[in-house]
């Protein structure tokens, strides 16, 4: 006979069905989409871990799986979808085709979850994906269909499908409104990276407890471009951001602009970029070239094919129009420290020589 | 107008038949020279993929002759080709060098605009006019593929070294020089022949090597090194995913003619690699998996270096090699390819390839 107490710790019920550990890594469409993601599987009742911060691990477990001629950012994804197994049920990695209608992403985005699956048949400790296509192409493709064919293959309902994604909506639009108004975006990413539960009970969004960081007033004002999973990686950006903040300077990503005033300042170009993150990124540059910025610098993964060919529309560009120094950034996994120190002391000399000039010849 | 346009293998007579027809002055760029590439790579984004700078070379060779006009495909993603024509226009532009581009791409809004750009091209000739000419031009590049096709199969039986090329050049010659579609089949015929009573060795069982990969490297020989003459005289019997007529078909034309797609191909892929990712991606893993299957010995995907369709197809790869029991060897190019690195490369996997099939015919009478 079996024999219960009060104090046995009862059902094993509520364990067997314990709703799913989703795990997100932290690479490629994080930094754009983390609030969505992680505030609709939170309302669905999973709960959500996240990848370690990129560090030497993750770098070298993602540079051994992936193919040398990958791109950087690339490798991280492997490292971090690696990083997941045994933490995670499912590892959650959207095949994103295309966010915006009639453009798309780079192929490798849209071939991932294929690679990774490729790289799982010889290497047993991937975890499990959950493998959803993002084609906003399709006329009704986009976000709210993948979300949708995610959590159905976990099995949970369409009613309670529908109240996540409500919710999931409400903390992607918040987080873009925070970014637009300026605030910087790892701060602004920085409630939904926090362990345990991001999301309050009742599907409350949670509010940030720190002051904001107050914007430095006087020093140069730089934009700096590139794909956001570039630039807020600090292993990949060589902690750019973190550098350029030390040393006073005032920061604009593409992240803080709208996706309005991008179309217009492409308005220029006679063909319209078939790349929804390209877009932003050319779009913001020439915007920000007519602004007054003291430089730009834009940051590029080595073997990025989008990079490669907007990198050098901006130079040209900014070249033509002939006000902003430009500096160009390109990033692998064996570019060293100190190179890219050097050069960003350099360009920074040479805005504040250019400033200090300007201040005398005024004076003049 | 003088139009001119970048060199891709044997396009460039089959586009010059098609500007013939229809009256308009052409300049076609010089032959891809050091010089070329070297006008290119100065000029061009320094991580940009080799074809870009090839084109950039043509074009400011072209130029250098006398021509205005530059008539070229585009597409609209994700691969980075769809966008070549507007980063090279600003490029041109920067060097002073003006010349107008006629892209021949999907329209974003309208099928209008696609007619419009055709039409500064074809000026007065109306669109029957317009057709014939198309009809004549893919006459001709159907002949040229039928002749590469032959070429590459025999030149490892060829007897005296050089034969099967002298052939192929004169033949290539004579398809240019044609003036009527009859004149085509004839010239095709006629050199076919030539090709298959030159000495050959008919008793030889070669390797059968599949080259597959992005289309550019794939059909100009001076990009992947001469890599089909090459494997050729190394002993190989080669064939090749992709031929002119077909991508000029199915990117072009959008597979208005009867001609043999790849839809197959690209659904073989599907296991492996379940979703368009632009350029050839799919391509060269589907054409891999036909490959084992029709029992050729190796397979060589080829591409420039950063390309991202091959990037994502050379990822997946192994689980097609290991699945299918084929070896398949990557080889990228770009502008600092040197031709011996290739050469040995090549060599090596021939050698590898030959043992392995000798050993599989060993084991093969014993068991």
């Amino acid at each position: 006979m079996k024999i219960t107490s009060v104090l046995t710790l009862s059902p094993t019920k509520v364990e067997a069905e314990r709703p799913p550990i989703i795990g997100i890594p932290r690479a490629l469409g994080y930094y754009e989409y983390l609030p969505l993601w992680r505030a609709f599987f939170e309302g669905l009742g999973c709960s959500v871990v996240l990848s370690a911060v990129t560090n030497k691990v993750i770098l070298d477990q993602g540079v051994k799986a992936s193919v040398d001629e990958a791109c950087l950012p690339v490798k991280l994804y492997y490292g971090h979808v690696k990083a997941l197994s045994g933490k995670a049920d499912y590892v959650f990695v959207p095949r994103m085709i295309s966010v915006q209608s009639k453009t798309y992403l780079c192929p490798k985005f849209l071939g991932i979850p294929d690679m990774l699956r490729g790289a799982a048949a010889f290497d047993s400790t991937y975890p499990q994906m959950l493998v959803a296509n993002v084609n906003s192409r399709l006329s009704g493709g986009g976000w709210d269909k993948a979300l949708t064919e995610a959590a159905e293959e976990l099995g949970f309902s369409r009613l309670r499908i529908r109240e996540a994604q409500k919710i999931a909506w409400k903390a992607q639009k918040d987080f873009e409104h925070r970014l637009i108004q300026g605030e910087y975006p790892p701060s602004a990413l920085a409630i939904w990276e926090k362990s345990g539960r991001a999301l309050e009970p009742g599907g409350v969004l949670p509010r940030s407890t720190k002051r904001r960081e107050s914007i430095p007033s006087g020093g140069p004002h730089i934009a700096v471009m590139g794909h956001s999973y570039q630039l807020f990686d600090s292993f990949t950006s060589m902690n750019l951001l973190g550098r350029l903040k030390a040393k006073g300077v005032r920061v604009i990503t593409p992240l803080a602009m709208d996706d309005e005033k991008c179309r217009q300042a492409t308005r220029i170009l006679p063909k319209r970029l078939f790349w929804s993150f390209g877009q932003k990124l050319l779009g913001s540059s020439l915007h920000l070239m007519n602004e007054p910025i003291d430089g730009l610098i834009y940051v590029a993964a080595f073997g990025c094919g989008p990079d490669s060919m907007i990198g050098e529309m901006v130079e040209r560009h900014a070249r033509r129009l002939g006000q902003v120094p430009y500096l160009l950034l390109t990033i692998d996994e064996h570019t060293g420290e100190a190179g890219v120190v050097t050069r960003i002391e350099a360009f920074l000399d040479l805005i504040m020589r250019q400033k200090e000039g300007h201040l005398l010849s005024a004076k003049a | 107008m003088k139009v001119t346009f970048p060199h891709m293998g044997n396009m460039s007579i089959v586009i010059k038949a098609l500007l013939k027809e229809l009256n308009i002055e052409f300049i076609p760029p010089p032959p891809i020279t050091k010089r070329t590439l070297s006008l290119g790579v100065q000029h061009a984004p320094e991580s940009a993929c080799l074809p870009l700078k090839i084109n950039i070379g043509n074009f400011l060779e072209a130029a250098e002759k006398g021509a205005d006009t530059v008539l070229m495909a585009g597409g609209i993603g994700p691969c980075r080709f769809g966008y070549y024509n507007q980063v090279q226009r600003e490029i041109l532009n920067d060097l002073g060098v003006n010349l107008n581009m006629i892209v021949l791409e999907p329209p974003d809004n309208h099928i209008g605009e696609l007619l419009k750009r055709l039409r500064t091209l074809t000026g007065s000739n109306s669109w029957w006019r317009v057709v014939k000419a198309i009809r004549f031009a893919f006459a001709k590049c159907e002949a040229l593929d039928d002749l590469e096709r032959a070429a590459s199969r025999i030149r490892c039986r060829e007897l005296q070294r050089g034969d099967v090329d002298r052939v192929y050049a004169q033949g290539c010659q004579a398809i240019d020089q044609a003036t009527t579609p009859k004149e085509i089949v004839q010239c095709r015929d006629e050199y076919l022949t030539k090709m298959r009573s030159l000495p050959l060795d008919h008793l030889k069982r070669p390797i059968r090597i599949g080259i597959v990969g992005e289309i550019y490297t794939l059909l100009e020989p001076s990009s992947n090194g001469f890599m089909e003459k090459n494997l050729g005289r190394l002993g190989a019997e080669v064939s090749r995913s992709i031929y002119l007529s077909e991508w000029v078909n199915e990117h072009l034309l959008k597979g208005l003619l009867p001609v043999k797609g790849h839809k197959l191909t690209r659904k073989r892929a599907q296991p492996y690699l379940n979703c368009m990712v632009g350029g050839h991606g799919q391509e060269s893993i589907g054409a891999t998996i036909e490959y084992a299957q029709q029992g050729y010995d190796g397979v060589i995907q080829v591409g420039p270096l950063t390309c991202m369709p091959e990037i994502v197809a050379q990822s997946i790869m192994p689980n097609v090699e290991k699945d299918f029991h084929i070896p398949v060897l990557t080889i990228y190019v770009d502008e600092q390819t040197g031709e011996a690195g290739l050469m040995t490369r090549l060599e090596a996997f021939v050698d590898m390839l030959e043992r392995r099939k000798r050993i599989q015919v060993e084991s093969g009478l014993q068991g």
